[in-house]
């Protein structure tokens, strides 16, 4: 048997034990590399390239939504797949974050099980997803 | 307790279209005995959700805003919603688009037309489902379709 490379993915959240939680829940399916600010998150995405990013809204030196409508006028990155997972869980943020360009939107606490399932489930979808969206 | 006819369920139906919205206000209402409470795009509908908490929402895909699949996500992924029964009710047929939808967290998908019959009685199997049966079919939807896993 063999087994298709693993999708890479950035855990951008300045929070060290969510950034833990985050990985040891996804990495028996992604290449996990942590990122404790937008700009440490910027470098690893140069660097590694990944499909998808995990993002914590609130950063220490910048504001997540600014982040993701920067990754999504990029045309080097723009095809990456943005997930937020976030302490911030007003409407206005899910929207503003939706509407910037997230592709899905996670309230903390996270639930292992059924977030491992619905991260599969977006490397999986996203793009078909966002083609609808942006029809 | 609802019963089981499900006399007091709150459902909330998210809908762009206001003469299929009242349609399946009224439906749901005569033939379900629901309380129904309407929501004109997914915005609304995300704003309709925390003021009313209903027990079953029915979505549209396409809708200005926030679309259908982006407010099944933003319920899906919050612990203060995602135990919700969510049914997509949408004109989109392809197999593709059933499957989005199910990937985004809906628990049903279903296309128009739909006979209001048949609406009632998949709201009211959508309430029976439990979280852990909820929690099993999108890990088994999930690994049935996991790039990652073994090629034989």
């Amino acid at each position: 048997m063999l087994r298709n490379p693993l999708s890479t993915l950035v855990v951008a959240d300045p929070d060290i034990a969510y950034q833990r939680q985050i990985i040891s829940l996804l990495e028996s399916s992604f290449r996990c590399f942590p990122a404790s600010s937008l700009r440490e998150a910027y470098q690893t995405i140069v660097r590694e390239r990944p499909s998808l990013i995990t993002l914590e809204l609130t950063q220490p030196d910048g504001d997540g939504i600014g982040f993701i409508q920067y990754l999504q006028a990029e045309p080097s990155l723009q095809h990456i797949l943005i997930a937020c997972v976030t302490e911030r869980s007003s409407i206005a943020d899910k929207v503003r974050a939706f509407r910037a360009g997230a592709d899905d939107y996670f309230v903390k606490p996270i639930y292992g099980p059924s977030f491992y399932g619905q991260m599969l489930l977006l490397r999986r979808t996203g793009h078909m997803a966002r083609n609808f969206t942006k029809k | 307790m609802a019963s089981a006819r499900g006399e007091n369920y709150t459902v909330l139906i998210v809908d762009d279209d206001p003469d299929l919205l009242q349609l399946l206000t009224d439906g749901l209402e005569l033939l379900g005995n629901f309380r129904v409470v309407q929501a004109v795009d997914g915005i609304q509908g995300l704003e309709q959700y925390f003021e009313v908490h209903p027990d079953c929402v029915i979505i549209d895909v396409v809708m200005p805003g926030l679309d259908g699949y982006q407010l099944v996500k933003a319920l899906r992924g919050d612990p203060a919603s995602a135990e919700t029964p969510l049914i997509m009710l949408t004109a989109l047929a392809q197999d593709k688009d059933e499957f989005v939808g199910l990937a985004a967290g809906a628990d049903q998908y279903l296309v128009k037309p739909v006979k209001l019959r048949n609406l009632v009685e998949a709201v009211q199997r959508a309430v029976q489902i439990t979280s852990e049966e909820r929690q099993q079919h999108l890990l088994a939807l999930a690994e049935k379709h996991d790039e990652s896993a073994p090629e034989e």
